[in-house]
């Protein structure tokens, strides 16, 4: 049995229960707008064997029989049904416990977890997450990552062109310094802040589901493609792209080594072929990039379920 | 591979601090790093202690990554240089200090606090030479594992566990706790501790990765059931022993394995 948890009506979780029921597989789907009307209980044994119930509505599944889950949990705290909840309203709590409950099985359910929670921790971390993806000959860009007015100039002054973002998983636009920033610099004191030499060429999202890799080409003139709308009044455009068979191979490792079994990695590929690679995302919205290349992602994230 | 990092480049008024070769990074309450601190420095160790508060609060710390690696420059109240010329670290950093966001607000305080926590993460985790308690993104000093998570661990390591079930606890009796430091296991003075139950804790450690832990058994006769662990235990207890593991470790040419 195939576990699929987080809202369902989300599109990368419907589009993955659409190509599991193409598949047939036998699914139980645990929606988090009905956490008071779930339940997962679990124990570990004395030889660290993991087994327990779920309960979701009137069905009960051993835990055992669940041979892979696909999971894209929302914070419990953001969904409206818990907040409808009055605040000492003893559904908070359990809702709560089940949160609890379910990240930490993710972490040592015995069978395919897509993804363990613990595998997603480095990218709370980017410049951690970084010196990971750097063991795998993908190149990372010059970053600095500082407090210190001086040494951030100093970074300006001495690269063509620099950008600034967030060091943590907080979603930040990705911005170009500019020399009115430098104004700014001494608000450094209070947070470091993650500046990186900006790499010219093209934008690549690798989704890579296991062994199998689909790479799409972004094109915009805007500095964060993600906000291409916001920065530059244009959508950026998305294609199939057919990626090196090495650095191919290289995602798939990475992928494997952080231990995810579907990420979504940010490269860009220079004009003269270099290839730098700035994130790993273990939970990636990949139906934004295959509502328009059509590449079957969904099929192939279900098929990865299936073989568990 | 380390590269020379630019900020520590002479400059006028600005001249190179010393720097600092051996370091017990740890918050100012954390007495069993002080313990450990003296221990080292009694062993010969030129060590500085160097508080939390002194990381973050430094008026420049910067860290760098290029194609091929890493560096770290942290200039220290003192004037010293927290960086390329370490050799060895014990890394104690559990928590950020958060007295000079008091008057921000409770958005701003978060990012902030996040941001901090993530730049940290990566900067002791560059740290070069042998580095006891390296971080990782689920703790600063080394993955703080949920209890169920141990014990999976343990179970996958050869150890023999008390089980656990998800919103409850069996009271324990009768515990040991043993330390485990490079990879040497020390127990309480007067403890023996089963060879196979050594090999348990140190294939546990493996899979860790921080170089450091604190495990817990339920003793009974001749039965060790492991209970849990943490990367953060109290090191005094160990008392010579672990204090000569800890020395040995951090002269060790290897690092600890991340």
């Amino acid at each position: 049995m195939i576990l699929v948890a987080g809202i369902p009506s989300e599109p990368p979780l419907q589009e993955t229960l659409d190509a599991l029921h193409d598949l047939r597989a036998d699914v139980l789907v645990l929606s988090q707008r009905h956490g008071t009307d779930t339940d997962i209980a679990f124990a570990v044994d004395r030889a660290g064997i993991v087994d327990g119930v779920l309960r979701s509505g009137r069905r009960h599944v051993a835990l055992r029989e669940i041979s892979a889950v696909y999971a894209r949990l929302m914070d419990h705290r953001h969904i409206p049904e818990y907040q409808r909840l009055e605040p000492d309203d003893p559904g908070r709590d359990r809702w709560t416990a089940l949160a609890d409950h379910l990240t930490t099985w993710l972490d040592v359910a015995p069978g395919r977890v897509v993804n363990r929670t613990s595998a997603m921790a480095s990218n709370g971390s980017k410049p951690y997450q970084a010196q990971l993806i750097s063991r795998h000959g993908l190149l990372t860009p010059e970053t600095l990552v500082t407090n210190d007015p001086d040494q951030a100039r100093e970074f300006y002054e001495t690269h063509p062109r620099v950008v600034y973002k967030s060091a943590s998983g907080a979603r930040s636009i990705v911005q170009t310094m500019a020399s009115a920033d430098l104004e700014r610099l001494g608000s450094l004191r209070a947070c470091p802040v993650q500046f990186q030499s900006w790499v010219p060429g093209t934008d690549v999202r690798v989704h890579v589901v296991g062994a199998e890799v689909f790479a799409t080409a972004i094109t915009t003139t805007a500095t964060d493609y993600r906000y291409a709308m916001a920065q530059v009044d244009e959508p950026a455009h998305l294609q199939g792209y057919q990626l090196d068979d090495q650095v191919a191979e290289q995602c798939v490792a990475l992928t494997a080594d952080l231990g995810l079994e579907f990420a979504g990695i940010d490269l860009k590929i220079t004009p003269d072929g270099q290839v730098y690679c700035f994130e790993v995302n273990p939970s990636p919205a990949y139906t934004y990039f295959s509502g328009q290349t059509k590449q079957p992602i969904a099929q192939a994230l279900a098929g990865h379920l299936m073989t568990a | 591979m380390l590269k020379a990092d630019p900020s520590i480049v002479p400059t006028p008024g600005n001249a190179p601090g010393r720097p600092v070769e051996y370091a017990v990074l740890c918050g100012p309450e954390d007495a069993a790093a002080v313990w450990a601190a003296d221990e080292l420095t009694r062993r010969g160790l030129p060590v500085r202690v160097v508080t939390t508060e002194e990381l973050v609060y430094s008026t420049s710390l910067t860290h760098r990554l290029f194609a091929d690696g890493s560096t770290v420059a942290v200039r220290l109240a003192d004037g010293s240089i927290l960086g390329p010329g370490l050799r060895g670290t014990l890394n104690r950093v559990v928590r950020l200090p958060r007295a000079h966001l008091a008057a921000t607000s409770e958005g701003d305080r978060d990012y902030v606090l996040t941001e901090l926590h993530a730049v940290l993460t990566s900067l002791l985790f560059a740290l070069p030479g042998v580095v006891v308690g390296r971080a990782d993104p689920r703790g600063l000093s080394g993955a703080w594992w949920r209890p169920a998570e141990w014990l999976v661990a343990a179970g996958r390591s050869g150890l023999i566990g008390v089980g656990f079930r998800s919103g409850g606890s069996d009271e324990i009796t009768g515990r040991q706790t043993v330390l485990l430091v490079g990879g040497v296991v020390v127990a309480p003075s007067g403890v023996d501790v089963p060879s196979d139950v050594v090999l348990g804790c140190q294939a546990l450690a493996e899979r860790h990765g921080s170089g450091l832990l604190g495990l817990d058994f339920a003793v009974h006769g001749s039965t060790w059931a492991f209970e849990g662990a943490t990367p953060w235990p109290d090191l005094r207890p160990g008392g010579a022993l672990l204090a000569d593991a800890l020395h040995a470790t951090l002269l060790a040419r290897e690092p600890v394995s991340a």
